[in-house]
Parts: C-alpha cells; structure tokens; sequence
C-alpha cells in the first residue's frame, strides 16, 4: 500500500506554525533562574512535534536542525542541563529560524539557511559540553546488557548428507485420538521401518490427577528420524490419523531449528503484549512447536487471572528467520521475560540440551512438568477481551481542515441552521407565489419579512465565520516586547486585554503592520530607561497595555504605556521646523491638535533616531493604513504619565452600516460610524469666510462646509442651503458638515470593489448594490475634502483666525 | 506590407476573400470569429472571445468627476461593471440612447486578472470568421483620436469592417478624457 | 478488521496515522491528548488497539497508558506507543506503566501496518 505523504503537509506547516507560535510564547514565559516544568514542557513538546512531523514528511533539513534543539530542551526538562537567558535568545532565534525553514519549504525551496547552519553548530556546542552525562544513559539503553544476548547461537552450515535426511517430526495428538483406535506406539514403530530413529521424545500434558481421564491422549511426541525415504512415505504412516491430530513434518537438516526459551514475568499480560501474537509472528518464518510449561501455575484459589503463570518452549524451523528477527519479536517485551534463543541446527542434541541446561536452571522442568497447550491459554484472553468484530461506527473527527481559515464546529452548525430556514421560507414564497391573489398579500409580507430576517441572519452567520479573535495578531507583541526591551535596555511588562474580541480576517490582516508599529513607538520614544523611571519616583518597570473590545458595530484597540508622554511644545517645534504649521498657528493649538501633528506626513520626535522607529515615517502610514479599512485613530497624552493611542475598526470591510444620502438624482451613502449628526442647514449659521467658503456654526464649534453638489458636478435639488440636509461627519479629528439634499434610509451595505472593474475614484471609497439592483457609491469622507480642497482648508484656516472660535476650539479640547 | 491609402478602402479594391459565415457556421475554425456592431455607419468588429454578453442599455450610476465618455457603473449580477460610450470615445457626436441601445459587455484577461466593461454601441451586426491573412494595417484616416483603438481593416463582402484592440478599448476608461490622454498611475494598473 | 484508537497531538501525525489504518480497512478513531484519549477510551470499550504518542499537553501517553490499564476494557488491549529516538527512557518509562510495545518515528504508512500487525 502506497500512501502520498504530501496530503498531510499543509496541516503540519499549519501546525507546526502554530507549535512555533506556542514555543514563542512559552520561551518568553520561562525563568532560567526558576523553571516551570510545565512551561519547558510545552517548549519541548512543540519542538518534538515538529521534528517528528518533519521526519516522518521527509522534511530532513527540518528535523536535522529540531533534533539538537529538542534533546538540549529535552535535557532542560529532565533538568539534566542549565540554561540562561542566553540559551533562551537562542532558542528563539530558533522558532524564527524554523519558521523561515517552513516558509521556505513551502516556498519549495532549500530550508537550510545561514541562519540555520550556525544555529546548529551553536546547539552541537551546547550538547558537546553537557554530553557526558546523557551519552553514558542513552548507551546503556540502547544496547542493554543482558545475560540472554550473550549465549550466541551457532552459525548454520548446512552439510550435505547424501540421500539421507534428518527429519523432525512433530506429532501433537488430539485428546480424543485414542478414541479412533490409532495407537501412537504403532505408528512410531513404523515410522523406524524407515530408517534411523534419532531421538524420540515424549510430552505429557497431563491435567490434574482429579480430572485425568483415562481415555484421552495426554502426550505429544518430537521425533527426529534418519531416512531416506521421502516426505511422502512419512507423511502416509500418519494418513489415519491426519484428522486426529496436529503433525509437522520437517526436513531438519535443511532448516534451522531455533530453539526459544520465554519465560515471561506474571505481569506480563498487563502490557499488552501477548504471547500468542508473538508466537504467530514466529509461525510467519516456519514451522513452529510450542510447549507450554505450567510449573509455576498456582493453585487456582491464588490464581490471578490477569497473570500469566506460564512459560514456554518454542521449536522455530525456518530456513529463513535469523537470530535478530526472533529478537525484533520479543523486543518489546525484553524486560518482561527470560528469553533464550538458540540455534540448534548443527549442534549435536546433547550439545543444545547441556546449553539449554546451562542457561535454563528450569529447564529440566519443562518435561516433566504438566503441559497446557497454547490454545488453551489463548481462550482465556480472548475471554478476557471484549468482542474485536464489533462492527459500532466510532465517533471521529472530521479530518478535513480548510488550508486558510479554521472555523469553530458552532459556527458551521449556526449556517446550516440558517439555511434551513431560509429554505423553508423560500418554499413557502414560492408555494405562494404560485396561487397568489390579493387576499394573501399579508401572508406575502410576513413572508418577505421572514426572509429578510432569514436573510439578515444568514449574512451575520457568514460573517461571523471571517472573524478571528484579535490574540491572533495580539501574540506576536510579547516577543516583540521582550526583544524590544532587551535591545534597548528597557524594562517592559505587557498587558493585553480583550484577546477574544473577534475581527474580521481582512482588517486583522491590515491591522497588524500598523498595531506593531505604534507598540514599538510606545516602546522606543514613551517608555523611559529605568533610571530615568526610578528618578521620576515610577517603577522600573514600564507597562504596555494592549486592550481591545467592540463597541457598537466596532473594534476598538487601545494601546496604551506609561511613558514620558507626548512633549506638546517639542512636537509643535518640530512641526514647525519642519514647515508643517506655522507659528502663528501653533499658538492657538489645543493639545489633541498638536499630538494629531505626529500623524503628519514626515514628523518624527525622535531626538535620535533608532532602527526600531522614528525615522519619520510611520505615524503617517498608521494613520493612513488605519483610515483606508474605514478606521479611525486618535492620541491622548499626559506628561509622565503615558499615551493612549485608540484605533476604531469596523468589525469588517465586507459590510458597512450606511445612511442613505441623496443629491438631485443621485443615491450615495455615507459610512454610519462617520458621521457625527445631521441637521437642518440655517441659513443664520452659515457665514462666508475668507475665498467665498463656508463654515457652519454647529453650537459652539465653525464647522467648514462642503457641498457634494459642487465636489461632485451634480445638479442638486437646491442652491440655497436652507432647503439642504447637513450632515456632519467626522473626518481626521475635525468635523466636516457636507451638504445633501435629503436623508434617506440607513442600512447595512455590502461593500464591493469598483476597482476591480474600473479604478479608485476620489471620494469614493467603494460601491454597493441597492434593493432595486442599482448601483449606490460609498462616500470617502477624506476624499470628498480633499476633493474640496483649496476650500476646505481656507475655510479652517480662517476659522483659526477667528479669535473667539479658537478659544472655543481650545476650551473644548481642554 | 503595403498600406492601403484612404482611396484603395473607399473603392473596395481589397481583396474579398474573407468567409463570410452565420453565426451558426462553425466549420471556419481556423479563423477567428468577430462581433461586429455598428457605429454612426461604420462596422466595427471586436474579438468573441471578449464578448462576454450583450445587453440593452439600462441607466448606469454616474462617476463622480468621471470623463464624458464613462457613463457610469451598473450592476451585473453583483459585479460593478464600467460603461463607457464608444462614440464618445472616438469623438462621434453623441446620440441619445433608447431602448434599443446595446451594451456590449467586454471581458479581458490582463495581467491583473480579468476586467470586464461594457461599452455602448449603435446596433449589434453580425458575426464573421476572418482570417488573420485578410488583415490590412491601418491606413492613416486622419483621425487621430480612435486610429489607436484599431488593430486592422478587412474587408468584407464590399464591407469595410474596423476591428477594434480590446486591450486598448479596456483602458478607456482610464483616461481622464481623450483629449488630455494622461495616465495617472493608477490608471495602469487595470 | 480492528478498531484502533490514535492518539497525537500533531493534527499531521494523526491524519497520517488514521489515512494509513483506514486504509487498511480499519475504523480509527482519534483524540488529540491524552484526556480527550482516556474519554474516548471509556466511552468506546470495543477498542482493539491503541497507538499513543508521547508527549502531549494535558496528559502524556505515559500517563494515558497507566490510566487505561486501570480500566477493565483495556487491561490487555495493545497499547503502542509513537516514540522518537530521543525518548529512548520513555520506552523504558512506557513499558514500566504497561505499554505493548513501540513505533518509532518517524515511520512510514509501510512500517506502521507492519508493527500493527505483530499485534492484531
């Protein structure tokens, strides 16, 4: 049978990646000064899973390369060896290593690699130091000194003797042969009318003397005969009892004659293995003899009967099995019992039997003991086992895993659910559908409203199967951190909260760049050294929060340390060097303005720049990235006290909660959570700024407006803003009012691609496809004002001119 | 190769040796089949293999701040779909459509995948099998704007068919408008 | 044909483990720990065999092993274990809490059918 191995190799990169990931975890976990057993086990466990994997799927590079590491980790657990903090960095140097090498094989290219090469050598080093304590162990179980393997067995030499042949008859006659009239005395005479008897030996096999029964045939006989005569004429002598009894006929000199001696320990059966399994396997090289020896069976008040009493003799002839396959077969059982095995194929009888005498101080027992046939013993296990040819279905686990996502049982048992019902809705429409009059036009509706409940149902089902609880990118930080923290001398102590907070597949994939990021700035330029935290009455020890949890039909992710702080006057310095804002500018900046300047294309506070962050690019991307999967991102700060930075996500990007917005003919809608309110447009509160620009005083705030006719080249219902809907939508931290002409309903939207099909356009950030068929665009808030342009920004810089609006903007953010 | 000047196509001297077929007739094998489809007057023929479906036109939702030429995007069978107007792309005067206005919905592999758009035509033709060999190259007709869209000329029982270069049709809509023709960067990428 | 219990942690091993012995025409049926093996032990009593990997989180096959031995139904049933070279003790370890006898990894579908045999 021919397996193709490489079916299993995607679920064993997908698990080995996930053990890599465990490793991770668990390495940053452990105390080299204090080892938790239970931590180095599941180090180790995930490393011997892959190394097994790997061997067993031909991944030889792989497993090379896990096999060192595994029996240094092996040794740790045995606590056989010491590690520090060092060998730790190591060991983790060795999860990204095979990580890599994984890539790489799945990649279809070789896994060795730099990396790999001198962190083999290291471990090779490691065990070279500590080897002289384990080899010595591993030695001794690997050849294990036994008195058994020292009784060699002779070589065969098969010598020719001419046209006569020694023959080994074994002749087991059944209890009841006497009762057939065949006499065995007879037929062993005749059997010498044909040549040499060498050796004629007898069994007896007698029960209790209570139970003896007279008429039975209690004795078994081994015959060895010098003839000439062929099988045939042997074979006939026997002819009338043939039915009668258990005959084996060999031509011993040109077959071996292994002798065995097993003298199991009692406790044997309680292993599991089983002698007459054994016994088979030794049939599989030839003929086989086997004489039970019941010497040691206790009386049966001290009878245990999961113990097994007997011990055995067994005769192997076969011209095939050496002496290591007879000892494959017992291998397992070695500590269990006295095995011997000889060959006595060439050996003069008397030789074998002073051997056999020699090394079996009972083995005179053997023949004058009672002697119980295997069979016997056989019925008492199978009596002992419970019925193998049950044919009950097992329960089992369904083995087929996608290669991409792995979904919860719970979640495939829901959509099923909802399917059902949405096929029994849909026959009862269609069964509707096809007798239909006016009078059932409420049973129509209930019906459509059903499948609408049906519908919507379904579509939370189907989404609920994208979503993936946040600790999968949330696992990558505590290594990160530890790294972090070491690299820059640091110390750090990670907080995550809200790891099951679930998030659709796509925005995790997005997030995770981004969230890496911001934890590395909090690191680099919030967390302090330790001097510095200690001389600022803080603890040594800085703390990185990462929270995440819904709110509404969002994910919020909160990243939060306990840092310096963001510097107000050193970010407004840098931007103003590096010409962001002015300084006229700068003086009416409230806080959340100024900490918003670091999300500025090219700023970075950095007094020195590392490798880690503060090139100056970064916050910008953040905050780009974060927008573009229709986020939101915002910063707190106090001085010595820390950063808060709080990333709002939709819980996907498949579907979006829309308001319905119409502009003379045209339907477009706005993403829900972007929008802040919308309100009538008074004419009173619209003042000209500046070039001709709007700003909308909302209560105490100007707001700029927008109007989506003119961005858009549309004809609107009205020019007169009286007669127009505002709605005011949140856009980068400021408010936008964007004018409409009507509010229409609000609903969830399936987002599709228009650049799929056509290309990105300004202000639209997607499409969707309305009840009626027609296409509605998603509006981009960002788009639209940068769409506005020249406009937009005159009308906030001329609110920033006015005097009492900034007050009001300050106080407010104050 | 000889390139035809304008007089040689007006008075039909090209050789008329390609097959005109049903659309039924699959015997031609050998040649590829083209959709022809009229224009103020002209035949114009693209690939079948592009053809994806033909479809009456229905109102499309318009592109903010989009060229003249891209009418908008409609909904096939959940797929947003970019129509474009084939006389204003080739600077043919603007009629208005009716019901009787036909989409023809064009499908592309690129290197990016497939794209698919729908471009609207006067009134579907006919289908022809031509031969590569009957191909002309085109003449200079003087008319700058849609002589890049053309990959050749054949002619056709006394007919003169313009077959059109998809791949060129389908960046189309790219372009702000034909007069300014800039690519930005994005526009490539389809 | 026999029905056999796996047990592994690694998801491959088992699916290769089980793949090979339903191809042989026996049921498998498969726990990823030795917890979830033990459950399944004593809720399914007609097993004919059991291939117990070593190390695994929550219970070990050395473990699981001594447990099921512990259990009536399962006093002589086989009870291999998957062992790698490493854990040359734990055959000694295994053996000592009643294992039948042991694979070593890594195996082929070949090898495997091979040592199930010298049992079933």
């Amino acid at each position: 049978m021919s397996i193709d191995l490489s079916q299993f190799h995607q679920i064993f990169f997908e698990e080995s990646f996930e053990g890599l990931d465990v490793m991770e975890t668990a390495l940053m976990d452990l105390n080299p000064e204090d080892l938790d057993s239970e931590t180095i086990n599941t180090i180790f466990r995930a490393a011997h899973s892959i190394k097994g994997g790997s061997a067993t799927f031909g991944f030889t590079a792989v497993a090379e390369f896990t096999h060192d590491l595994e029996t240094i980790l092996d040794q740790v657990r045995e606590r056989q060896r010491a590690i520090d903090s060092e060998d730790v960095n190591r060991c983790l140097l060795a999860v990204d290593c095979m990580r890599e090498m994984l890539s790489l094989i799945q990649a279809e290219q070789p896994s060795e690699t730099p990396l790999s090469k001198s962190l083999k050598l290291q471990f090779a080093e490691m065990l070279s130091h500590k080897s002289q304590v384990s080899s010595g162990s591993l030695v001794s179980d690997e050849h294990h000194p036994s008195e058994m393997t020292s009784s060699e067995h002779l070589q065969p030499t098969k010598a020719n003797r001419n046209s006569l042949h020694n023959w080994n008859i074994e002749f087991i006659p059944n209890l009841e042969m006497l009762k057939s009239g065949n006499d065995a005395v007879r037929i062993i005479r005749e059997l010498e009318g044909l040549g040499r008897l060498l050796k004629v030996d007898c069994t007896a096999d007698l029960p209790n003397l209570s139970s003896l029964d007279a008429e039975r045939c209690y004795l078994r006989w081994h015959i060895e005969l010098e003839t000439s005569a062929a099988r045939g004429a042997i074979e006939e002598i026997f002819e009338w009892v043939a039915d009668d009894c258990e005959l084996y006929i060999k031509q011993a000199d040109s077959l071996d004659h292994w002798r065995i001696t097993f003298q199991p320990e009692n406790g044997i059966l309680r292993t599991g293995n089983d002698p007459v399994k054994m016994f088979s396997a030794l049939q599989d090289f030839g003929e086989l003899k086997v004489v039970s020896n019941l010497a040691d069976l206790p009386s049966l008040a001290l009878m245990d009967h999961e113990c097994c009493y007997l011990k055995w003799q067994l005769e192997l002839y076969s011209n095939t099995v050496t002496d290591a396959d007879i000892r494959d077969i017992f291998e397992w059982v070695e500590d269990e019992a006295k095995i011997l095995v000889e060959n006595l194929t060439l050996s003069d009888q008397t030789d074998a039997e002073n051997l056999s005498a020699v090394a079996l101080a009972s083995s005179s027992a053997l023949n004058d003991s009672n002697v119980a046939s295997v069979a016997a013993h056989e019925g008492q296990l199978s009596a002992l086992k419970s019925d193998t040819q049950s044919s009950k279905q097992p329960n089992k686990k369904s083995a087929t895993e996608s290669s991409s996502i792995r979904v919860g049982i719970d979640k495939i048992d829901n959509l099923i659910n909802m399917v059902g019902e949405l096929v029994i809705t849909q026959s009862m429409l269609g069964q509707l559908g096809g007798e239909f009059d006016l009078e059932r036009l409420p049973q129509l509706l209930a019906g459509l409203g059903q499948l609408e409940q049906n519908t919507r149902e379904l579509q939370e089902s189907v989404m609920r199967i994208r979503m993936l609880p946040i600790s999968f990118t949330f696992s990558r930080f505590p290594r990160m951190v530890r790294d972090l923290g070491q690299a820059l001398g640091k110390e750090l102590h990670l907080e995550m909260h809200g790891e099951n907070t679930e998030l659709d597949k796509t925005v995790m994939e997005k997030i995770g760049d981004p969230l890496v990021h911001l934890v590395r700035n909090a690191i680099d330029h919030g967390i302090e050294l330790p001097s510095e935290r200690l001389a600022k009455g803080k603890s040594a020890v800085g703390t990185i929060t990462l929270n995440a949890y819904h709110q509404g039909g969002n994910v919020v992710i909160e990243i939060s340390d306990d840092g310096k702080g963001l510097d107000k006057d050193l970010i407004v310095a840098k931007a103003i060097e590096k010409n962001i804002i002015t300084e006229v500018e700068a003086t009416t900046l409230s806080d959340e303005q100024a900490f918003d300047l670091i999300f500025q294309p090219g700023f970075s506070t950095a007094q020195q720049v590392s490798d880690l962050s503060g090139r100056g690019v970064g916050m910008d991307v953040v905050k780009r990235n974060i927008q573009a999967l229709n986020g939101a991102v915002e910063i707190t700060s106090q001085p010595d006290k820390g950063s808060q930075i709080t990333i709002r996500l939709p819980l996907t990007l498949a579907i979006l909660d829309g308001q319905l917005v119409r502009v003379g003919n045209n339907t477009y809608i706005f993403p829900l959570v972007s929008i802040v309110e919308s309100l009538q447009c008074k004419r009173e509160l619209v003042s000209k700024v500046g070039n001709g620009c709007d700003v909308f005083k909302l209560r105490e705030d100007y707001v700029p407006i927008v109007a989506l006719y003119k961005t858009f080249n549309l004809e609107p219902d009205a020019q007169d803003p009286e007669k127009s809907l505002l709605v005011v939508v949140e856009y980068d931290g400021d408010k936008v009012g964007v004018v409409v002409d009507e509010l229409l309903a609000q609903q969830q939207v399936v987002i599709k691609s228009l650049e799929q099909n056509y290309k990105r356009v300004e202000g639209v950030s997607g499409a969707t496809i309305l009840g009626d068929g027609t296409v509605a665009l998603i509006l981009d808030v960002s788009g639209i004002v940068k769409l506005s342009g020249g406009e937009f920004d005159s009308a906030k810089a001329a609110i920033q001119r006015l005097p009492d609006v900034n007050n009001l903007t300050q106080k407010l953010a104050g | 190769m000889q390139i035809p000047s304008k007089s040689d196509i007006s008075n039909s001297s090209v050789p008329q040796s390609a097959q005109v077929m049903n659309t039924t007739d699959m015997n031609a094998h050998e040649n590829d089949q083209y959709l022809t489809f009229m224009m103020a007057g002209e035949e114009y023929g693209v690939d079948i293999l592009c053809v994806q479906e033909i479809r009456g036109w229905d109102s499309a939702t318009p592109i903010p701040n989009a060229p003249p030429h891209v009418k908008g995007v409609i909904n096939l069978r959940g797929t947003i779909v970019p129509i474009i107007d084939l006389r204003q792309c080739f600077n043919m005067p603007a009629i208005s459509y009716t019901p009787l206005t036909v989409v023809i919905v064009l499908k592309v592999q690129t290197s990016s995948g497939s794209r698919i758009m729908g471009i609207v035509v006067d009134a579907v033709s006919d289908v022809y099998a031509l031969a590569a060999s009957d191909m002309r190259s085109v003449p200079d007709l003087g008319n700058a704007a849609n002589v890049e869209f053309i990959r050749s000329l054949v002619s056709v029982n006394d007919k003169m068919i313009i077959l059109l270069d998809i791949d060129k049709l389908l960046v189309l809509d790219q372009v702000p408008a034909l007069v300014d023709g800039a690519f930005t960067d994005s526009s490539i990428s389809g | 044909m026999a029905k056999i219990l796996a047990v592994d942690d690694s998801s491959s091993m088992r699916q290769m483990v089980s793949f090979t012995l339903k191809g042989a025409g026996h049921s498998v049926i498969e726990a990823a720990d030795g917890v979830e093996a033990l459950a399944l032990a004593k809720s399914e009593s007609d097993v004919d065999l059991v291939l117990s990997d070593i190390n695994m989180p929550n219970m070990d096959g050395i473990t699981l092993i001594k447990e099921l031995r512990q259990l009536q139904a399962y006093k002589f049933t086989p009870i291999l274990m998957l062992t790698t070279e490493s854990g040359v003790d734990k055959k000694t370890e295994g053996k000592a809490a009643g294992a039948t006898g042991w694979i070593v990894k890594p195996f082929n579908p070949e090898q495997l059918l091979a040592t199930i045999g010298k049992v079933l």
